[in-house]
């Protein structure tokens, strides 16, 4: 049997920390931020990502869940001088998903390409990406988005309502318990979003909040981890909740899961791994029979209250063609529970990786 | 039981009684048949090997931006896209590399990127495989890394983790298979040389960086395809053309209509004999069986239906030998295929792949064809058997039933009307100039020629009796014999006509164009020492000569001038015509080419001068002053005619221009061959070895003398015509079997006529030499007719089909040994074919030969 080399694998699934001084740049201390110029790219490091998620309403007061990602992964650190302009330095890859949930329809489309004669530019110093025809830039305070499939179209202003949140230790989020393998890691955790949103050919005004994540490693994750299951929860009372729980292969937790709850005001609160804890209620099995977890609870002596979470929709996989075949599953999530005492409702993004690597090989006899 | 019980019946048993006439009359058939296969066969072979090479890794496809022939600027696809940003685009660049561990192998690299074209290419690593260096990252970012299609990883017997020692400009190097690609193309599966690389690394590797042999566009489903096309041609630099991409194929097919049309034509001489020989046996048959006819006329057959049934029992006995022919066809077919791939690789493209291609419709015309072919020669000798009275049919025949004088009288009237057709194609061919109509005049005066058989054996005979010493009574009975006999010969004779004018004419013409191509080469290839990359002369055109070679050239002491070429195809008036760019200064000094006008015509300062080789004068309608127009990548690009000179290169045509200006217009500067020029005194031996040595640290390069380089270039020659040889010898071998089956059918006729001879007191050798004199009639016969219109047809090959339909212009030469050598090889083919029925002759009992026929 001939198993398709899944190169996106190595991104999203345990990446081996056995990498060699190959000349990337390491997460091995906090570093010093510094806006904007940090939106921009780090080509220093091999691995980088620009991730948008969020919750959209229409004039007809139908919902959607939507993800925008921007990808960078390096592939060599230096170039032949004066060679090719084909020469692989970097892959640049986007994903795109529209959940549109009051018709239960979930969509999803993919770039990929080396960049190579402008076909993606991600500039350092500020945001400015360019991939293919999707883009993401700054202009002021404001991000805008654009991102297209075969029949859809995002495009989208994003105002940032709440401040920068640094991840782990002053942005610098370790993942794995050797020195280095950690990234640099910001959120800004609830962004307006304002913009139209084309489907099937028609085009609708709409209006949300976002979740924007930058992240930028080398070497993230120890041997032996599967893959992890993130959240985002925006709760009404403006404030935030970041999770990851790292899998072992063979089950378990990896060390290094990790919370972060932020206020109304901005401030972080560190959630030490054995604070919290996410406990799977349901699952679901997409066609190939690949089983996600879909329903879960949490809860923990750091967390003030129970949070039950619960996707808007089953099916929010990405069946990814990418270089091999790739499937995550990324969806818009409800959230339900009580906080702080009081019974609460808020909104979630979910991410599940590490369950289906070769998904799409078996999706092709179809 | 009804009539066609008996007749079937009567069939049989007169086949079953002849096996060996009805044999060779079935091998006949499928010889003419199967050489009719075999070129339509090789010809829709050709085109599929080429359509192979040109559909590789195109995916979904459906427009190609390419320069003529060329490479081109990759900075074109940013522009393209910027205009069409809905349409994926895949550049893909090319380049062809020798196996230094594998002598006469190569590797077609194709340089593409997976990451663009994953939809429709698949690089993958067998489970077994797999390994640290395996698989698509390492595809993309190892500078060694190749990937190879299955079919081609068995043929080197190599798996994924093996290396090949592969030839590059920067030497050689050891590429390592990194994956195994899987790609949807038609083509693919028949490529055995197709290896493919990540599009930085070929174009590193290579010394391409920037340079692309085309752009696929592959466009979206809602996207209007002439639209996208005229969108952006608008935006493109003149030398490059999008198009769909089997308009390749279609100018392939056009550029190779006259190499392919020729073949044919000349297959079907082959049918011509074959149909002769059919008419030949079943006339023999009808006089033969004419009791049999008589009787089923007497029992009430009509005259129609008779003639319809001869037809019907030569159509039976045409299927087993339609059969048998296409067999004998594909199996000529495959082994004829590889030469002419090669030809047509030499003298028009590449053709990358083998495909031997068998289409049910060339089985089905050659089938059709060869019962059309029977069915014509069953025709005249059914109404024979139809227009006979029931009592002349029913009284034992004397032979030769029809009278000399309107044979004769007949037959006269059918030369007139070949005559006059031929002189009707060639008015139509000067004034409507159809160039096929070329084939319709040889074939004409073919014709005529072999229609003056029953004129020119009585012509023969009277001046024998003339002129001749006396006759012994054999010798004067073979001669009555062989005139009495012409109803039956003359079809025998001008069977041979028609094999031996085709040998005499394509040897006549082969040898006067090889005459002259030869003067031209040893005119044409003078400098001492030519370099240039060993793929170039292995397999045309290919690699360029890298540019420290060059360099290496130009500082060595010994050479007193170095000339480079750099050789390409341009597009002129939408076809594409090759385009030769050398210093002009140093050939006109050193070895000018062969002026057929005087060097004139100066250019205006806008302008660039050109010579350009005559038969592109002549395709073109070009004179010296003219100007022509053609497109470079900065712009439209005036050349005005300076002179025009002898060129057998190309047969689309070729421009000679100045190097400077190539490169100034076109902005590249590769270079695919140099010639040397010694210094008095150098010790050429030494040098050459010394060179060797030196350019083997850049790469695997041929270094070659003026005489090697004449020998390979009518190498090239001689390998384009040996398909030619196989069909003239085929066609004499038919003819051959032609005159065994005559002299067969004219004993059987003559049993009682023989038996009483014998009876007379004739012995055993007498009747067995009467019948081999009656052989060599035919064959002085045919030699004389033969050799006349041996020099007819050659002259038409020359001078109207080669200038015509090809182009070239030849100088005529006579092969006066081969010449010589045909009577005699007739004599004593025709003297060998007739020792079977001499010897039947002989055996003939002389009690049953009495016997009345049945």
């Amino acid at each position: 049997m001939r198993v398709r080399d899944g190169l996106l694998g190595l991104l999203l699934v345990p990446l081996a920390a056995s990498f060699a001084d190959d000349g990337w740049a390491r997460a091995t201390e906090p570093r010093e931020w510094k806006f904007p110029q940090d939106h921009g790219a780090h080509p220093e490091f091999k691995t980088e990502w620009w991730y948008v998620t969020g919750h959209l309403v229409d004039s007809q007061k139908r919902n959607y869940g939507f993800q925008v990602t921007f990808f960078r992964q390096g592939m060599r650190k230096d170039l032949p001088v004066n060679g090719s302009q084909w020469n692989v330095r970097d892959l640049y890859f986007g994903h795109f998903a529209v959940a549109d949930l009051s018709r239960r329809k979930f969509r999803f489309a993919e770039r990929m390409t080396r960049g190579s004669r402008g076909q993606a530019v991600y500039a350092e110093g500020d945001l400015d990406l360019r991939l293919e025809d999707w883009w993401m830039v700054r202009a002021g305070e404001t991000f805008r988005v654009e991102a297209n499939g075969e029949d859809m179209r995002l495009r989208v202003q994003l105002d940032p309502l709440k401040p920068i949140v640094l991840q782990g230790d002053r942005g610098l989020s370790q993942k794995g318990i050797a020195p280095g393998n950690a990234s640099h890691y910001y959120s800004i955790p609830r962004l307006r979003v304002t913009g139209t949103l084309e489907l099937a050919g028609r085009s609708e005004t709409v209006t949300g909040e976002a979740w924007l994540d930058r992240e930028f490693s080398t070497s993230a994750l120890d041997p032996g981890i599967q893959g992890w299951d993130w959240f985002s929860i925006q709760l009404p009372n403006q404030q935030e909740l970041m999770l990851y729980e790292l899998r072992k292969e063979g089950g378990g937790r990896g060390a290094q899961s990790h919370a972060a709850w932020i206020l109304a005001d901005g401030t972080k609160r560190e959630l030490a791994s054995t604070g919290f804890q996410i406990e799977v209620m349901a699952h679901w099995k997409n066609a190939a029979g690949v089983e996600y977890p879909s329903k879960w609870r949490i809860s923990g002596k750091d967390v003030p209250g129970e949070l039950w979470v619960e996707p808007l929709i089953a099916d929010q996989e990405l069946r990814l063609r990418g270089l091999g075949d790739l499937a995550y599953w990324e969806g818009a999530c409800r959230v339900t529970g009580t906080w702080e005492g009081k019974p609460i409702e808020g909104r979630a993004f979910v991410e599940l990786t590490g369950y289906a690597r070769s998904f799409g090989r078996e999706m092709q006899g179809e | 039981m009804s009539l066609l019980a008996v007749f079937l019946r009567h069939s049989w048993r007169y086949h079953s009684r002849h096996p060996v006439l009805t044999l060779l009359n079935v091998i006949g058939i499928a010889a003419g048949l199967a050489v009719f296969t075999s070129i339509r066969t090789i010809n829709s072979s050709s085109l599929a090997a080429f359509a192979a090479g040109a559909e590789l890794v195109t995916g979904p496809v459906e427009l190609t931006i390419r320069a003529e022939g060329d490479r081109f600027d990759e900075s074109v696809f940013e522009r393209v896209r910027a205009i069409v940003p809905e349409v994926k685009l895949s550049p893909i660049v090319e380049e062809l590399s020798l196996l230094p561990d594998r002598p006469g192998d190569y590797l077609q690299f194709v340089g593409f990127d997976p990451l663009i074209a994953r939809d429709a290419v698949r690089l993958a690593v067998p489970e077994s495989e797999k390994n640290n260096g395996s698989g698509v990252g390492e595809f993309l970012i190892n500078p060694a890394a190749i990937a190879l299609p299955p079919r081609v990883a068995a043929r080197l017997g190599v798996k994924v983790g093996d290396r090949l020692a592969v030839n590059s400009p920067g030497g050689v190097w050891s590429a390592q298979v990194v994956a195994i690609v899987e790609v949807e193309s038609v083509g693919l599966d028949q490529m055995e040389h197709v290896a493919f690389m990540d599009l930085g690394a070929l174009q590193d590797r290579y010394q391409l960086t920037g340079r692309l042999n085309r752009l696929d566009l592959w466009l979206p489903d809602s996207a209007d395809r002439a639209e996208v096309q005229r969108r952006v041609q608008q935006i493109l630099p003149p030398n490059l053309r999008v198009e769909p991409p089997d308009a390749q194929q279609v100018r392939f097919e056009k550029m190779t209509q006259a190499f392919r049309l020729n073949l044919l034509a000349l297959s079907l001489i082959s049918l011509l004999v074959g149909c002769f020989l059919v008419y030949n046996t079943l006339t023999a048959a009808v006089v033969r069986r004419r009791r049999e006819w008589g009787i089923l006329r007497a029992i009430g057959m009509r005259a129609n239906d008779l003639q319809g049934l001869v037809i019907a029992e030569a159509v039976v006995l045409a299927i087993p030998s339609a059969l048998l022919g296409m067999g004998l066809g594909l199996g000529l077919a495959w082994l004829l295929l590889q030469p002419v791939l090669a030809s047509l690789t030499s003298h028009y493209v590449r053709i990358q792949a083998s495909v031997f291609s068998v289409q049910l419709s060339d089985l089905v015309i050659a089938f059709v064809a060869g019962l059309l072919t029977v069915i014509v020669a069953a025709w005249r000798p059914g109404w024979e058997a139809a227009r006979l009275s029931v009592v002349e049919a029913l009284v034992p025949a004397r032979s030769g039933a029809l009278d000399r004088q309107s044979l004769c009288r007949r037959w006269g009237g059918l030369v007139l009307a070949s005559g006059l057709l031929a002189i009707l194609a060639w008015a139509l061919l000067d004034g409507i100039g159809l160039p096929w109509l070329g084939f319709a005049l040889a074939l004409f005066a073919l014709m005529g020629f072999a229609l003056m058989a029953p004129l020119a054996a009585e012509s023969l005979f009277r001046w024998r009796q003339a002129w001749g010493p006396k006759a012994g009574l054999i010798a004067s009975m073979a001669a009555q014999n062989f005139l009495r006999g012409q109803s039956r010969i003359a079809v025998t004779v001008a069977a041979l006509v028609v094999a031996l004018a085709m040998l005499g004419g394509l040897s006549i013409m082969v040898y006067s164009f090889r005459m002259t191509v030869g003067e031209w080469i040893s005119e044409t290839v003078r400098a001492d020492l030519y370099v240039a990359p060993a793929s170039n002369l292995q397999f045309g055109i290919g690699e360029r000569l890298p540019l420290e070679v060059v360099a290496i050239l130009s500082n060595r002491p010994e050479l007193e001038a170095v000339n480079v070429y750099r050789e390409g195809t341009v597009e002129l008036g939408g076809e594409s015509v090759r385009l030769a760019a050398t210093h002009l200064a140093i050939l006109q000094e050193r070895h000018p080419p062969k002026f057929l006008t005087p060097l004139s015509a100066v250019a205006e300062p806008d302008e660039v001068g050109v010579w350009v080789s005559d038969i592109l004068a002549r395709k073109r309608g070009v004179a010296v002053g003219d100007r022509i127009v053609v497109a470079t990548p900065t712009g439209r690009l005036s050349l005005r005619v300076q002179a025009i000179y002898q060129d057998f290169s190309s047969e689309q045509g070729q421009i000679l221009m100045d190097l400077s200006a190539y490169q100034r217009f076109w902005g590249d500067l590769e270079i695919h061959s140099a010639a040397l020029y010694f210094r008095p005194g150098t010790d050429r031996v030494k040098f050459r070895a010394d060179l060797t040595e030196q350019l083997a640290l850049h790469g695997t390069f041929a270094v070659v003398s003026n005489e090697e380089l004449r020998d390979r270039a009518l190498q090239i020659f001689d390998q384009t015509f040996a398909i030619t040889d196989v069909l003239k010898w085929m066609a004499l071998g038919i003819a051959m079997l032609g005159v065994t089956i005559s002299l067969l059918t004219l004993i059987a006729e003559r049993t009682r006529e023989l038996g009483l001879l014998r009876a007379a007191g004739m012995t055993r050798r007498q009747v067995a030499e009467l019948v081999g004199r009656e052989a060599v009639w035919i064959a002085l016969t045919a030699s004389v007719l033969g050799l006349a219109a041996s020099f007819v047809l050659a002259a038409i090959l020359a001078f109207v089909i080669n200038v015509r339909f090809f182009g070239w212009t030849i100088e005529w030469h006579v092969p006066w040994g081969t010449i010589a050598f045909m009577p005699v090889a007739t004599l004593l083919a025709a003297t060998l074919a007739a020792a079977w029925p001499a010897y039947r002759a002989g055996q003939l009992s002389v009690a049953s030969a009495l016997r009345e026929e049945e």
